[in-house]
C-alpha cells in the first residue's frame, strides 16, 4: 500500500518535468501568440521592421543575426575543438592528456557574462581598431561564442574517442573519422550550446550592436526587448523559445 | 614521379598543426583566467568580501551579493535536488523503457536546452508578475531550479543506473521492499554520482546571469528573508561591467565568481572519482 | 561494506529531513508587506542610480524601511505599476495617453546630453544634425567637420523613457535608422561612446562624467543653469508614477524626495531639482 503510494508521488515527480515544459510552453503562447496573429506571421517572421512601441514586430533581422552568429561561432571553434579533441587523444602522452583535460572542462564552467566582459574590454577594440566598424560586430560575437563552446565540443569529441583504432593509420583518417562520425552530432549540441547561451547577457548585445550589415542578434533583441514590457515581447519570445527548442 | 605528398610529410605537418591550435586554444583559456586573475586579486581584501557595496557599487565591497547568491542556491537547491532525484528514481526503478519514459526523457532534454533568458523570461512573467511574488529570491531560486532540473535529473540517472544490479537482487531475496531497496541500497550507493552532479549544478548556478537578473531584481541591500530581491554576483559583476561604474569592483567580483566555480568543479571532479573508486570495489 | 553504508548514511539522511522545516522557518520571518515597510521601485535605468542614491540615505535615517530599486525600463516601469508587481513606478518621459489614469510626481528635472568621445573635435551641434545624424542620413564625420569617419551613433532600446523622450524632442516622428548601435541603458551607452571615438549617443545628463564630451546644442551648453532655466532644448522631467495615492512608506519617501533635503542630494548628483 505505502509501495503504491510512493512509486504514484515519484511518478508525478518525474512528470513535473514535462509539467514545467508544458506551463513554460502554455504561458509563453498565451502571452505570445496574439501578438503574432496581430502581426500576422509572414510579418513577424520576415519583416526586419521592428518597433514594438509603434506596433512593428519584424524580427527576421535577429533570426538572421543569429544564424550568421551561430554559424560564425561554429566555423571558428569546430575546427579548433577538434584539433583539441585529435591532439588529446591521439598525440599527447597519457599524462598531459590527464592534466589537460579536465583543466579544459573546468574552463567550461567560467561564466558566460566573464567572457563576454573580456570580448568587450579587448576584442572589440581590436576589431575596431585593425578592421573597422565600431568593433561590436557579428565577428566579435562569434570569436567569443566559438571560444565558449570549445570545451563543451572538445570534451565530447573526446567521449566519442575510437578507442580501438591503431596508431599505424595516418592522421588525416582521423581527421575525417571525427569530422564525420562522433564528433557530428556533437557539433549540433555544441551549436545548441552556443545558439542557447544567452552569453554574457546584454555584453552580447553589446558587443553585435550593430554587425557588418545593421542588424542585431536574437538574444539582443531579448534582452533590450524585454523591459518593453511582458506583453511585446512575449512574441518574439515565443519565436525564441521555439528556436530554442 | 607521383604526385602525391610523402605521408610522412603530410602527419608531421598534420601533427604540427594539431599541436598548435591545441597550444593555441589552451592559451587562450588560460589568458581569460590569468587576465581577470591578476586585475581582480589586488582587489580581494577581507574588507572587500565582508562590506556592503555602497554607492551604487562604486565603493564598499560585495558581502550582500554573496549572501544573496547563497540564498539563491539554497534555494534552488531545496526545490531541485528532491524533484530530481526523485525523477530519476521512478525513471530507472519503477519503470522500463516504454512511452512514458520516453516522453520523460523528451522533456528533460527540451527543458536542457531551453535559453536561459527564456527561463528568466517566464520566471519574471509567471513568478513576479502572475504569482504576486515580485523579485524575490524566491522566484530566482524557483526559476534556478527549471534550469538545474535537467542536469540534476540526467546525472542521478546515470549514477543510478550505475549501482550493479547484483545489489538489488540481493535486497529482494531478502525480502526487502523496493522503496526500502532505493532509499537504503540504491541512493546511498549512487550518493557520490548523484553529488557530483548536484555540485556541477551550483557551479552553473553561479555563474547564470540572465535568469537571476529578471526575477529575482538587482537590489543592492542584503535580502532579510526570501521574499526580498536580492543582487547575486553574477548580476553584480554584470552591472559594474555594464555601466562601467567601477572596473576594479568588476575585475574583483569576476575573480571571485571565477575562483568559487574552479573550486566547486574540483570538488566535483574530486567527489566523481570517490564515485568511481567505490564502484570500483563493487564491480 | 553495504551494512556499514547503511547506518552512516541513514543518520546523515535523516538530518537532511529537517531542512525543509528550517526553510519553513526561515520563510515566516518575512518583513509583512501588509505593514507597508517594504516598497519596489521599478523603471528608467535613467532614475535607477539616483533613486538607489536617494533611498540609500532614507534607509539610513529610517531603520526597518526597505526599498528595492529595480531598473527594466520606463515602459516596464509603468506596467509594473498597473500589475502591481511594484508600489512606484518610474518614468524618465512624459506619460503617453493611455498612461494618464496614472498619478504621477515629478521628482527631478534632467537634460538629455549629446555625448561624443572626447577625442572628437566637434564642439557644437544643431538639432537638424542630430535628426540627420540618427536617421541615418548623415554618414561622416566631415560633414560636420572632423576627418572623414563614419559616424557610429548609439541608441538606447525600444521602451526606454530616454529614448521616447528624445524621439520627441529631436527626431519628430523621423524613424531612428535601425544601423544604430543599442546599449539598453545610460550607462552601457556611456561605455560605448567613451572607447569609442566615432561614437555619438545620448544619456542622461545628471551621468555625465570625464570620460565622455557632452556637446552643446545650438550654442547653449548643458548644465544645471540653462536646464533650470529651459534654455537647454532638450530636458524631461524624472516622475514617479503610481496606481492609487501614494500611502504609507511610499508617501513617506515621496516627501523625503520632495524635501529639501532630498532635492539637495539630487542636484548634487547632477539632476535639477523642482524648485
Amino acid at each position: 500500500m505505502k509501495e503504491k503510494l510512493i512509486e504514484k508521488i515519484l511518478m508525478l515527480l518525474a512528470f513535473s518535468a514535462i509539467g514545467v515544459l508544458l506551463l513554460m510552453a502554455i504561458f509563453i503562447f498565451k502571452e505570445g501568440m496574439p501578438i503574432i496573429f496581430k502581426a500576422g506571421i509572414n510579418n513577424f517572421l520576415f519583416s526586419t521592421h521592428w518597433a514594438p512601441t509603434k506596433g512593428y514586430f519584424g524580427i527576421f533581422s535577429m533570426i538572421v543575426s543569429s544564424l550568421y552568429v551561430t554559424i560564425g561561432a561554429l566555423i571558428i571553434g569546430v575546427p579548433l575543438a577538434l584539433a583539441c579533441a585529435i591532439t588529446l587523444a591521439e598525440l599527447a602522452p597519457l599524462r598531459l592528456t590527464v592534466i589537460l583535460k579536465p583543466t579544459i572542462e573546468l574552463l567550461a564552467g567560467i561564466p558566460s557574462v566573464v567572457y563576454g566582459f573580456l570580448g568587450v574590454v579587448l576584442l572589440v577594440p581590436l576589431i575596431r581598431d585593425y578592421l573597422g566598424g565600431p568593433g561590436l560586430s557579428l565577428l566579435a560575437a562569434s570569436m567569443i561564442l566559438a571560444i565558449m563552446i570549445l570545451p563543451t565540443i572538445t570534451s565530447n569529441s573526446f567521449a566519442n574517442h575510437p578507442h580501438g583504432y591503431s596508431k599505424s593509420c595516418p592522421l588525416r583518417n582521423y581527421y575525417c573519422y571525427y569530422s564525420w562520425d562522433g564528433p557530428s552530432h556533437r557539433r549540433n549540441h555544441g551549436c545548441n550550446h552556443g545558439s542557447r547561451q544567452r552569453p554574457e547577457t546584454s555584453q552580447f548585445s553589446i558587443k553585435s550592436g550593430s554587425p557588418f550589415n545593421k542588424q542585431y542578434s536574437f538574444r539582443n533583441g531579448l534582452c533590450s526587448r524585454r523591459p518593453s514590457g511582458s506583453p511585446l515581447c512575449h512574441g518574439h519570445c515565443f519565436v525564441c523559445f521555439y528556436y530554442g527548442l | 614521379m607521383a604526385t602525391r605528398i610523402n605521408p610522412l610529410i603530410s602527419q608531421r605537418v598534420v601533427k604540427v598543426q594539431l599541436w598548435g591550435l591545441t597550444g593555441f586554444t589552451i592559451a587562450i583559456l588560460f589568458f581569460i583566467v590569468c587576465f581577470v586573475s591578476i586585475k581582480g586579486l589586488p582587489q580581494i581584501t577581507l574588507d572587500f568580501l565582508t562590506t556592503n557595496p555602497g554607492d551604487m557599487g562604486r565603493s564598499g565591497g560585495i558581502f550582500s551579493t554573496i549572501m544573496s547568491t547563497l540564498y539563491l542556491i539554497f534555494i534552488a537547491l531545496m526545490i531541485a535536488v528532491p524533484l530530481g532525484i526523485g525523477a530519476a528514481i521512478y525513471l530507472t526503478e519503477y519503470t522500463r523503457e516504454s512511452r512514458i519514459t520516453y516522453i520523460i526523457r523528451f522533456g528533460t532534454e527540451c527543458l536542457a536546452g531551453i535559453p536561459s533568458i527564456i527561463l528568466g523570461l517566464f520566471g519574471f512573467a509567471f513568478f513576479v508578475m502572475a504569482l504576486h511574488l515580485g523579485w524575490s529570491i524566491l522566484s530566482g531560486g524557483m526559476t534556478m531550479s527549471i534550469m538545474l532540473l535537467p542536469t540534476i535529473i540526467r546525472t542521478s540517472e546515470e549514477s543510478i543506473k550505475a549501482v550493479p544490479y547484483a545489489l538489488r537482487e540481493v535486497c529482494f531475496s531478502l525480502g526487502v521492499t523496493k522503496w526500502q531497496t532505493v532509499t537504503r541500497v540504491v541512493l546511498p550507493t549512487a550518493l557520490p554520482g548523484i553529488v557530483t552532479g548536484v555540485v556541477l549544478s551550483i557551479g552553473r548556478c553561479i555563474g547564470e546571469t540572465a535568469v537571476v537578473l529578471f526575477t529575482a531584481g538587482s537590489s543592492l541591500r542584503l535580502p532579510q528573508s526570501f521574499f526580498d530581491s536580492g543582487r547575486t554576483m553574477a548580476v553584480h559583476f554584470y552591472i559594474l561591467a555594464r555601466e562601467g561604474i567601477s572596473m576594479p569592483n568588476a575585475y574583483g567580483t569576476a575573480t571571485i565568481l571565477i575562483f568559487s566555480i574552479l573550486f566547486i568543479n574540483l570538488c566535483a571532479y574530486y567527489l566523481m572519482r570517490q564515485f568511481l573508486k567505490k564502484y570500483a570495489i563493487f564491480g | 561494506m553495504v551494512l556499514y553504508m547503511r547506518e552512516k548514511y541513514r543518520s546523515r539522511l535523516s538530518i537532511l529531513y529537517l531542512i525543509p522545516f528550517f526553510l519553513l522557518a526561515l520563510l515566516g520571518c518575512r518583513p509583512s508587506t501588509k505593514e507597508g515597510m517594504v516598497i519596489t521601485i521599478a523603471g528608467s535605468t535613467s532614475v535607477q542610480p539616483f533613486a538607489e542614491k536617494l533611498a540609500e540615505v532614507y534607509m539610513g535615517h529610517h531603520r526597518g524601511a526597505i526599498i528595492n530599486i529595480q531598473g527594466g525600463g520606463s515602459t516596464a516601469g509603468i506596467r509594473s505599476v498597473r500589475g502591481s508587481a511594484a508600489d512606484i513606478g518610474s518614468s524618465s518621459r512624459e506619460l503617453g495617453e493611455d498612461e494618464k489614469d496614472l498619478k504621477e510626481i515629478v521628482i527631478a528635472w534632467d537634460g538629455i546630453a549629446i555625448i561624443v568621445n572626447p577625442e572628437n573635435k566637434i564642439q557644437d551641434i544643431s538639432l537638424k544634425q542630430l535628426r540627420d545624424i540618427f536617421a541615418g542620413r548623415m554618414k561622416y564625420w566631415s560633414e560636420l567637420g572632423w576627418g572623414h569617419k563614419r559616424i557610429h551613433f548609439v541608441t538606447r532600446e525600444e521602451g526606454s523613457g530616454t529614448r521616447s523622450a528624445f524621439e520627441e524632442m529631436v527626431m519628430h516622428n523621423v524613424p531612428i535608422s535601425d544601423e544604430a548601435l543599442v546599449g539598453d541603458s545610460n550607462g552601457s551607452v556611456r561605455e560605448i561612446v567613451a572607447h569609442d571615438p566615432n561614437a555619438i549617443g545620448y544619456i542622461s545628463y545628471g551621468i555625465v562624467d570625464e570620460r565622455v564630451k557632452a556637446l552643446k546644442i545650438g550654442g547653449i551648453e548643458p548644465n544645471l543653469e540653462t536646464i533650470k532655466k529651459k534654455k537647454y532644448k532638450l530636458t524631461r522631467p524624472f516622475l514617479f508614477v503610481t496606481r492609487v495615492e501614494p500611502q504609507g512608506l511610499a508617501k513617506d519617501f515621496i516627501k523625503f524626495i520632495l524635501s529639501p533635503e532630498g532635492q539637495k542630494i539630487l542636484e548634487k548628483e547632477g539632476l535639477v531639482g523642482i524648485r
